[in-house]
């Protein structure tokens, strides 16, 4: 009877694992036909902002020496149909690793110099150049950009990662450019809600070559254009808590853009940043999802500006206001957070009076006419942000037919510089705008020959801490 | 090719097995040995040529030493031949750069150390290979006369290229002749979906998060807190041991899928109460290949005390070694050689079962630390940053990290320990197999597997996610 009723419970199981093998064939084919679907294979990511892996191409070395195929292996994982979807279900995944009402993502192992103390006496003498400054200040103690940036997260290039480099190596390349800058702004970005805020770190190297630039230019301009300089502030230490902020370590950016204008020469007008937007911090001044201000935060800045050249800032009621709908940003690129999916940004944009006409010159040289504000209501739900003259272009230029009398002004900008442009547009007749990023030529050639009125300098401060940046600025004197 | 990727699970694998058993009971050896070949050219071609080499000559010692036995003779020279070149070729990839990099540092030459890339798997199929040939000698194991089949016990893809090491007495009857029934391919099948989702999950996740926690140059070091070094340290701890357990569990279970029955190479090792346990749970095939072919041989243990002390160090310097070609490997294995050296006098006094499990676990962590850093200016930063070493105790980094990934903290740490597999046998052994209860066993049985895979191609997927976030089209 036993017996009989053992074999039945072989016989029982055996089923069960008949199952067990039809469903994991069933999956692995599924799996199969679906990676072999070459047409839905996607070649690039909206919401990672690049390209996916090429196929790579096939040469007799490269195969002999294993990296073509190996090539194929990233190529095949890194554009697998339906990525998204498998990303996001990972994500979902990751979230309930633990609590994360509060979380870093990345890096966050950089370390700050201290920001150093301007004595009132060399405050008289600061002049052409800062480094002869006395100033209290540690050394920089370790500077980790490149290490730390690429958190590749393919298993082969982790591994080739292990041969990392103490000192960063310039790059001429833009995109690495824009690799070190990213870094700089994503790296250990501390997630609380539907919002993320990056850390800073000054970088006593990066600044006094910015303020050497800086002082250099006001130098050789003096008497024939006037110099503006404006430093931004991320949306950590404006929109968070002192307390919060003191715990996420790093360094004060009030301090630090402190430093940064108490060295410029007096022929530097700075335009106060910090205390304005801190005045007006229970307003839209910063995305929740991207490392960006709105253009609400450029105005303050912008009305701050206009008072130091001057002139009257026009009113914000003057301008006809527009809405490009649902914004998510490179902070949610990088942390994928639920919360802020359910609960995005949104892009408002102040139409210029004058004209909304403007040019710009792509890093391969083609011209487009476009529109300071252009229409991105139908575009990408992460490209909204571009909305702004176009984005990131090495050259642009805007003529305003209503203010003929031949008055100009050139923005050297990163991508905050975008929200503050169209401000800009209802003052002269020319404005003209470098991505210091892209532009290759020299700076003060362009002011000469263009008979530029007010150069004005719009930065991030911690895309100004980038030792890369400050290289590409001395770049554009050379 | 890794078998944690996209490409191996739903373009290799899926075509091995359907090629194996849609092809005929006769082509499976073939089928097995095309892919397996196809698998190791995969991280380069021209390294297949050694392989092909190295098989070649324990195939001709093989033979060799068998034509030779008999009548008083024993065919050592043939042996003793097969290690030679074995051993020699093993040398010139993986420690030649070393041996030069340590002359040069004690006498100035040679000026230039050339950079040789270390084949794939050399490590493992060498000693598996040594393993043949000797087991031959021992006439443990018959000589294949096949050139082919010995290539395919070298080269077969589950373990060529991390392991275990499995001898080939294991194997000799399986390649011959296996039978594939219902319970190996499902319990394959189980045992790959384990080891998949331990590796793409679990030790992928340790392995991002002890990243972040530890310094790879001396550079990285500040800002670095004493506490993130300990919590990085134990993340690797967790890492090191999912990830290659998993590998052998993979391993395993394909062998099983196809009928092969390769030996346990992990039996959760960080439940040891002596390191002596420890070795006896870890990497098994290892430490069994170096007691059966080195030490025992050496005369083991049963020897005066000075004879087993050099024994000993021989043993685990040796064992440091295999693991890389590096001066913290060789310290690695001389560390544990002088705990068990130290276990063996004290073993006959009754300790608490805690007392040996944290003595144990404290040893083995430290190992790690030892195995981690390559670099030994970073080793000693981080040892003495670990103990105070002007760090700040803690950051907020740090804290939130922790809180951030505490369940998945506990996952890793539950998966290292027997407690599901006991769960599941202590469950079927009451039930006997019988009830309500055996069948929602059974159909949870039935269904993990799927789901394991599900979430870990999803998590490969993942991996990929790299926003580059200034890009703009």
């Amino acid at each position: 009877m036993k017996k009989k009723s053992e074999e039945q419970i072989a016989k029982s199981k055996r089923r069960f694992y008949r199952v067990q093998i039809v469903l994991f064939g069933l999956l692995m084919l599924a799996g199969t036909v679906l990676g072999a679907l070459w047409m839905l294979r996607p070649t690039q990511s909206e919401k990672e902002k690049r390209e996916l892996t090429a196929f790579p191409e096939f040469t007799l070395e490269s195969f002999l020496d294993g990296s073509f195929l190996g090539d194929i292996s990233t190529w095949y994982a890194d554009t697998f149909p339906l990525r998204e979807e498998w990303i996001s279900i990972d994500q979902s995944v990751e979230n309930l690793y633990g609590i994360r009402s509060s979380q870093i993502i990345g890096g966050g192992n950089k370390t700050a110099d201290e920001i150093p103390v301007i004595e009132e006496s060399s405050q008289e003498e600061s002049s052409a150049d800062a480094s002869s400054q006395e100033i209290s200040s540690q050394e920089d103690s370790s500077q980790n950009e490149s290490s730390q940036r690429e958190e590749s997260r393919h298993e082969e290039s982790s591994r080739e990662e292990s041969s990392r480099e103490e000192k960063p190596v310039i790059p001429d390349d833009p995109t690495q450019v824009q690799e070190a800058i990213q870094g700089q702004i994503q790296d250990g970005l501390f997630v609380q809600g539907d919002a993320a805020y990056s850390r800073y770190f000054f970088s006593l190297d990066s600044a006094t070559r910015y303020i050497e630039m800086m002082n250099r230019v006001a130098q050789e301009l003096s008497g024939e254009t006037e110099v503006y300089s404006i430093i931004i502030p991320d949306s950590t230490q404006i929109m968070l808590d002192p307390e919060l902020v003191a715990q996420l370590g790093g360094s004060s950016e009030e301090q630090a853009i402190d430093y940064y204008y108490g060295m410029l020469s007096d022929e530097v007008h700075t335009i106060d940043t910090f205390d304005t937007l801190y005045e007006h911090r229970d307003e839209y001044l910063y995305f929740r999802t991207d490392h960006h201000w709105t253009q609400l935060g450029a105005y303050y800045v912008y009305q701050n500006l206009a008072e130091e050249m001057g002139v009257n800032p026009h009113s914000l009621s003057d301008f006809e206001k527009v809405n490009f709908g649902d914004f998510l940003g490179t902070f949610y690129s990088t942390c994928g957070s639920e919360e802020m999916l359910a609960h995005p940004d949104f892009v408002e944009a102040y139409l210029p009076m004058g004209t909304n006409e403007m040019t710009f010159y792509t890093t391969e040289g083609e011209e487009y006419a476009w529109n300071v504000v252009r229409d991105v209501t139908d575009w990408d739900i992460y490209a909204k942000y571009s909305c702004f003259i176009g984005g990131d272009n090495p050259y642009s230029y805007i003529e305003n037919p209503e203010i003929p009398d031949g008055s100009s002004c050139l923005l050297v900008k990163e991508s905050f510089g975008n929200a503050l442009a169209p401000f800009l547009v209802d003052h002269y007749q020319y404005v003209y705008i470098i991505d210091y990023r892209y532009y290759n030529e020299n700076l003060l050639d362009f002011v000469r020959e263009n008979a530029v009125d007010d150069l004005i300098l719009a930065n991030n401060v911690a895309i100004l801490g980038s030792s890369y940046v400050a290289e590409r600025l001395d770049l554009m004197l050379s | 090719m890794v078998f944690s990727s996209l490409l191996f699970l739903f373009a290799f694998l899926s075509l091995n097995l359907a090629c194996y058993f849609l092809l005929g009971k006769r082509a499976r050896n073939g089928v097995l040995l095309v892919f397996s070949l196809v698998f190791y050219a995969w991280s380069g071609p021209q390294y297949l040529l050694l392989l092909l080499l190295v098989t070649g000559i324990s195939w001709g010692c093989g033979c060799l030493i068998a034509e030779s036995q008999g009548e008083g003779r024993t065919g050592r020279g043939w042996l003793v031949l097969d290690c030679i070149l074995l051993l020699g070729i093993l040398a010139v990839f993986k420690y030649t750069g070393f041996f030069l990099e340590n002359l040069q540092l004690l006498f100035g030459v040679p000026e230039w150390i050339p950079q040789i890339v270390l084949p794939l798997g050399i490590s493992f199929y060498t000693f598996q290979l040594l393993s043949y040939c000797i087991d031959v000698y021992r006439k443990e194991a018959e000589a294949q006369r096949k050139y082919w089949k010995l290539l395919l016990y070298a080269s077969l893809f589950h373990q060529c290229v991390a392991g275990p090491i499995v001898r080939y007495q294991t194997v000799a009857g399986e390649i011959e002749h296996r039978s594939v029934t219902v319970e190996d391919v499902a319990a394959g099948i189980r045992r790959f979906s384990v080891g998949l989702a331990k590796k793409s999950i679990l030790a992928n996740g340790c392995a991002g998060i002890a990243e972040t926690l530890l310094p790879a140059v001396l550079g990285d070091m500040a800002g670095r807190t004493t506490l993130g070094l300990w919590v990085g340290m134990l993340f690797y701890m967790l890492q090191i041991y999912l990830d290659f357990s998993a590998y052998s569990d993979m391993a395993i279970g394909m062998g099983r899928m196809v009928g092969f029955h390769y030996l346990e190479n992990f039996n959760y090792p960080y439940i040891a109460r002596s390191i002596r346990d420890f070795w006896r749970r870890w990497h098994i095939s290892l430490s069994t290949f170096f007691r059966d072919y080195v030490y025992i041989p050496m005369g083991g243990s049963r020897v005066h005390v000075f004879k087993w002390i050099r024994n000993m160090l021989v043993v685990w310097f040796l064992t440091g070694m295999w693991h890389g070609a590096s001066w913290n490997y060789i310290l690695w294995g001389l560390y544990f050689c002088l705990f068990l050296m130290l276990e063996r006098p004290l073993r006959k006094i009754r300790w608490p079962g805690i007392l040996k499990h944290v003595y144990t676990l404290v040893v083995v962590f430290f190992g790690w630390v030892l195995f981690r850093f390559e670099d030994m200016g970073v080793l000693m930063a981080v040892i003495g940053g670990m103990f105070g070493g002007g760090l700040s105790l803690y950051n907020a980094d740090v804290l939130w990290t922790l809180w951030n990934n505490i369940f998945f903290l506990a996952a890793a740490l539950i998966a290292c320990t027997p407690l599901g597999k006991n769960l599941r046998v202590w469950r079927y052994e009451k039930t006997e197999g019988r009830g309500r209860i055996a069948r929602g066993m059974q159909l949870i049985d039935t269904i993990t597997p799927v789901i394991l895979i599900f979430f870990s191609a999803c998590a490969l997927v993942g991996n990929s996610y790299n926003p580059f976030l200034y890009f703009q089209f």
